[in-house]
């Protein structure tokens, strides 16, 4: 599998959803797409699976263009987008068939028990999705997107809308189909913690741009917030920020060292908590700030 | 799979779905309504029918069987345009504003497919709303005069169902149109009782001429089919003696080519629609 954005740009009026965006992914592993709300992630999602077309640039996929060649390329391609609904007088087991067919799957009954079994909703199948939670239609959209086993998964938001069981069990799920299966998965998430949880890639989009594009940072820091200046704490390997220390935590024995060395400053700690290094990341490249 | 073999299963998804759907099902209460009345109507007069004021004078013309059949088909004429508005507006649009365009558009299917299965799943269900209708007309007929003339019944109910399909064509072009399906139903409404009722007299009057291509006027080839009596017309009629077969022929040709243009139409912008 094979996508490659070419100067991707998708204008809506006078907004700029995307601008410029240049990318390729050929290589199995889920690819996190971080950005506050308006910063084109679901813009890119809706290119990939042929929802919006580009204003200028391209979308390619295998080489076959993500809007003209849409019903060949989605072949491949399993897609969970916008919190989708389904048509409520169809049972899940109906609309997971009808996706089945088109799809051309072949022994249909087996594989929707299979996607059903995976996202857990093997009860539910027979009930009408329109009296479906919005947890479980979100799950019936991951089973629909898991259906015949496609090389590329694009997930935007999957765990939206889910108890904190079902965001464990999907975020099970996307590890396991990018380690155990070689799938690629594109996903787009406003939760840093889930991002560095399942990131190989982490992609920031930023006001239409991709502004971070690098393997994903697992480290975790200790931040430690004192009272006053905290540059006495630079003697412990620590990066200073005015009142704010932050050390590295490549190895969690660390911390007990980092705690003792605080200590001996004599310094009075405010605050103490543990920020991945995503975290930081994120806030420099948005500027130190959220957006809207 | 082939696409035919795709356009299939769409079509018989979205069957299911219209068919289990309350729009159909209050499409059917409303045909029962109607149908109730008028065979009030026909059991307490019918077979008096020279009593009714509209046909005084001329009913030694007209034979038990036209009349009855200009009756029924004269008000079914109007099930096809609800029919078309309630399965056929929010063909798109409701999709989108729903949010199932979401699961359904990035699915491995061609915009041809999935409209042209979905135009024919509406078709299907309009078709069993009408046909229901025409049952209520036949079993009238055959009680109150102990037959039913085969030939114009099924006349009329072929041509129903032809105007059905040109009104589909019609509300699925103008869904294409737009993002939310109230939009395309008051448009659709707004389009044929108004803008077409509009047109039509003001050609009559300006033109001294009869719009016969308008949609709503091809409409009346399903009742004069029994009776050539058309309300919606400011010139007389030469006779009210069923429409000649010539007559006929021109009013589907115009109903088809509505159907056509208006589909290939909606095909062509819905190639083009996006899902923002």
């Amino acid at each position: 599998m094979e996508l490659i954005a070419d100067s991707l740009t998708r204008r809506y009026g006078n907004v700029v959803a995307l601008t410029g965006l240049s990318l390729q992914i050929d290589t199995p592993g889920v690819f996190v797409i971080l950005g506050p709300n308006g910063a084109g992630k679901t813009t890119f999602m809706k290119i990939i699976t042929g929802l919006v077309k580009p204003s200028k640039g391209s979308l390619k996929i295998n080489g076959l263009d993500s809007w003209h060649d849409h019903s060949k390329v989605s072949e491949g391609i399993g897609a969970l987008i916008e919190q989708p609904e389904f048509h409520p007088y169809m049972t899940g087991r109906e609309i997971l068939e009808f996706h089945s067919r088109v799809k051309g799957i072949s022994g249909i009954g087996t594989e929707v028990e299979r996607v059903a079994g995976i996202t857990e909703i093997s009860g539910y199948l027979d009930r009408k999705s329109g009296g479906y939670s919005r947890g479980m239609k979100q799950r019936l959209a991951l089973a629909s997107a898991l259906l015949g086993d496609p090389m590329l998964l694009v997930l935007d938001e999957p765990t939206f809308g889910l108890d904190p069981l079902g965001m464990i069990m999907i975020r099970k799920i996307i590890r396991k189909l990018s380690t155990e299966m070689g799938k690629t998965v594109i996903l787009s998430t406003h939760l840093i913690f889930e991002a560095s949880e399942l990131a190989d890639r982490v992609l920031i989009f930023s006001k239409g741009r991709l502004v971070y594009d690098n393997p994903s940072d697992h480290t975790r820091k200790l931040e430690v917030e004192v009272a006053g200046d905290a540059s006495p704490l630079a003697k412990i390997d620590a990066t200073i920020q005015g009142n704010t220390a932050y050390f590295q935590l490549d190895d969690p024995a660390r911390i007990n060292g980092i705690l003792s060395g605080i200590l001996k400053t004599g310094l009075a700690v405010t605050s103490i908590r543990e920020i991945d290094g995503l975290e930081e990341i994120y806030v420099k490249v948005q500027g130190g700030k959220q957006e809207e | 799979m082939s696409p035919i073999q795709k356009t299939y299963w769409i079509f018989r998804y979205y069957f299911v779905s219209f068919y289990r759907s309350r729009s159909f099902y209050f499409m059917l209460s409303v045909i029962t309504i109607a149908g109730a009345m008028l065979t009030y109507l026909t059991m307490k007069y019918f077979l008096h029918y020279s009593g009714i004021s509209i046909f005084q004078g001329i009913s030694s013309l007209l034979s038990e069987q036209q009349v009855l059949g200009f009756i029924w088909t004269y008000v079914g004429s109007y099930i096809p345009v609800f029919a078309a508005v309630f399965f056929g507006s929010s063909a798109i649009s409701g999709e989108i504003e729903s949010r199932s365009a979401y699961s359904v558009f990035p699915l491995p299917v061609s915009r041809t497919s999935l409209m042209i299965g979905k135009y024919f799943a509406s078709l299907l269900a309009g078709f069993l709303i009408v046909i229901y209708y025409y049952a209520f007309f036949a079993v009238n007929s055959l009680i109150v005069l102990g037959t039913l003339d085969t030939g114009t019944f099924t006349l009329s109910l072929a041509l129903s169902l032809a105007f059905l399909s040109s009104l589909l064509s019609l509300t699925y072009l103008v869904s294409t149109l737009f993002n939310r399906a109230t939009y395309s139903y008051i448009t659709v409404f707004i389009i044929y009782f108004l803008i077409f009722t509009a047109l039509n007299y003001v050609i009559q009057l300006l033109y001294n001429y009869f719009p016969f291509y308008l949609l709503n006027n091809t409409s009346t080839v399903i009742s004069r089919v029994y009776l050539n009596f058309n309300p919606s017309s400011l010139f007389l009629s030469q006779n009210i003696l069923p429409l000649s077969m010539d007559e006929a022929i021109l009013y589907t040709g115009v109903i088809f080519a509505y159907t056509f243009i208006c589909f290939i139409a909606a095909l062509f912008i819905f190639q083009e629609k996006e899902v923002k």
